[in-house]
């Protein structure tokens, strides 16, 4: 599905942010790119969206060379590919289905397609109730998850989340990453990239990390960090900082109840201890 | 049908919500239009009249009466016939003492006092047509040797050589104003759809974000940047619509000149100058484009205010 052989991506300027990254992901997946700031999680995302062309290497998404593509076929790269972003990159004049509606607006679908399908983007998301709202009016888990369902209204292949839980307190987390995981099975391919340790560790998913634009470290089912490996001490580092405002962040092990997963079947795909946030979703 | 729906919408959200900007690019080309426009119609105005005073009489001499101080009984008809002999003179005929009565009576109608004089007092007068206006002197100085007969000259010559060398200066000065207008029309239009793609930034970048195109980002701004232009130059039609037909209605209370402007050559003028505004906002709003094209080709987002350092 994702392809990247020997991408490096040098910045004006001489910063070297991603170095001869070679990676494959397979339809379905779902990938955590980990790191701490400056490690190239954020690049990744910018050259799968050919925001930035790369310096060197080459990306193929679906079958397509898109470091090849002529700028006029970029848009029909970014159909293919539904993004989901930290600060949620909502309108603030528009109202819920107005910003749902806005991705599928711009791609001139008919207004008799558009209405029903934002609907039951938003009962997905478990917002069919607050389409009428605007983002102010709304928590902060609760715009995120406006952003995704605007991310994924057009049903695209490939989805891409830059830091989706940065500005969110955990328990609020849980809910999106729960969201994220659903999408997931529906068989769309997810790309992660976050700094939140409890998430990755909770999910158990495929964990590829970067350090200061290398891959360190690749794992079928992997936490946010190894205990003796090269990025261990880097990822130490960005622990010690608290990433959202509440940096507290408390994990429950595998063995805890599976009340929060989504279908009961997985083990343990997301728990965090509640009572760190209480309950309900804090504004951000 | 909602594509267009949608663009249209788009474009009229962002002269709503720019108001104030907005406001000043439609009065920058309402202003540079309407000045354009008026100097068009004042030195149209000029040259019709020009045009009338050239095609009238240019030269009259006035005669002195036939029998008197020598002068034979056939001198002034020796004389018509001579002067139409000229190469300079286009056509020439004679006003005798009646026609001049005739003329003097119509001149002075609703001054009674003025007709209290007996009409032998009034000359008889050759009236002359110049075939070149410029000729004036050539044709006063020939009258000028008829003096024995010759009483006067009178010519309209310089007035019109003065006329049309100020409708010539008119016409540079006009001309140069609309280009220097038009051309601030152009930019302040190009000014307002920066600040338009600068005020809806986070807007563009979700647009690009979600795959629209480059060409269906670009077409609300474009409609923008034309609404602007044509309402402009619409105001400034109907402004000097409203001009024109004021000067018009003095026209009856000046007679010598003549101020209405005909209907087709206004109605001409004002679907050019429409016309120019509407590309006067096409080209402004693709000139305030140009440095975002220049990123979309490069295939950058338009940045955002809330973009994050790339980590």
């Amino acid at each position: 599905m994702i392809r990247l052989r020997d991408v490096t991506k040098v910045y004006e300027g001489g910063t070297v942010a991603v170095r001869d990254l070679s990676l494959d992901i397979n339809r379905g997946e779902f990938v955590f790119l980990v790191g701490p700031s400056g490690s190239g999680k954020s690049t990744v995302i910018r050259l799968l969206l050919r925001e930035e062309p790369v310096t060197r290497g080459t990306i193929w998404m679906a079958g397509k060379d898109i470091t090849r593509l002529p700028a006029g076929k970029i848009p029909y790269l970014r159909r293919s590919v539904g993004t989901v972003f930290q600060d949620f990159k909502l309108l603030p004049n528009r109202t819920v289905a107005e910003n749902v509606a806005f991705a599928l607006e711009v791609l001139g679908r008919p207004r008799s397609v558009i209405g029903p399908q934002v609907a039951q983007v938003l009962e997905l998301v478990g917002l069919g109730d607050k389409a009428d709202r605007y983002p102010r009016q709304l928590s902060g888990g609760e715009q995120q998850r406006v952003s995704i369902a605007r991310a994924f209204v057009n049903r695209p292949p490939i989805l891409l989340a830059d830091e989706p839980t940065g500005n969110l307190d955990p328990a609020t987390s849980v809910g999106i990453m729960r969201l994220l995981d659903r999408i997931n099975r529906s068989g769309t391919t997810v790309v992660m990239a976050t700094h939140d340790h409890a998430i990755v560790d909770a999910m158990q998913r495929r964990v590829v990390q970067l350090h200061e634009g290398r891959m360190v470290r690749d794992e079928e089912t992997g936490r946010y960090e190894t205990v003796n490996g090269e990025g261990a001490e880097a990822a130490q580092v960005e622990a010690a900082i608290p990433t959202g405002e509440d940096g507290a962040v408390a994990v429950v092990g595998g063995d805890a109840p599976t009340a929060q997963s989504p279908n009961g079947h997985r083990d343990g795909a997301v728990e965090v201890e509640e009572a760190t946030a209480g309950e309900g979703q804090a504004k951000s | 049908m909602n594509r267009m729906g949608f663009l249209v919408r788009e474009a009229l959200h962002g002269l709503r919500r720019n108001a104030l900007v907005v406001t000043g690019a439609i009065l920058a080309v309402f202003i540079s239009l309407s000045l354009a426009f008026g100097a068009l119609v004042v030195n149209e105005l000029l040259r019709v009249n020009t045009v009338a005073w050239q095609q009238g009489v240019h030269v009259i001499a006035f005669l002195n009466d036939e029998g008197a101080n020598g002068i034979p009984a056939n001198a002034h008809q020796l004389l018509l016939a001579e002067v139409q002999g000229w190469d300079e003179v286009k056509d020439a005929f004679y006003v005798d003492k009646a026609a001049a009565w005739e003329e003097y009576k119509a001149l002075f109608a609703d001054r009674p006092e003025m007709l209290e004089i007996s009409p032998n007092v009034l000359p008889t007068s050759i009236r002359i047509e110049l075939n070149d206006i410029d000729q004036y002197r050539d044709v006063q100085f020939r009258l000028a040797q008829e003096s024995q007969v010759v009483r006067k000259t009178v010519t309209f010559g310089q007035q019109i050589e003065q006329l049309s060398s100020l409708s010539s200066v008119l016409n540079v000065l006009g001309l140069g104003l609309a280009l220097i207008l038009g051309l601030a029309a152009i930019i302040l239009i190009s000014n307002t759809i920066r600040m338009a793609i600068y005020a809806r930034r986070d807007e563009v970048a979700i647009m690009k974000l979600v795959g629209a195109s480059n060409s269906f980002i670009r077409v609300p701004f474009v409609l923008e940047g034309m609404f602007e232009g044509m309402i402009g130059a619409v105001l400034a039609v109907v402004v000097v619509w409203v001009a024109t037909s004021q000067l018009s209605q003095l026209d009856n209370t000046i007679e010598l000149v003549n101020l209405s402007i005909s209907n087709s050559f206004f109605v001409r003028w004002a679907a050019l100058f429409v016309l120019f505004g509407v590309g006067a906002g096409v080209l402004g709003s693709l000139l305030g484009l140009s440095r975002y094209l220049r990123e979309a080709d490069g295939s950058q987002p338009v940045p955002s205010r809330r973009a994050l350092p790339s980590t």
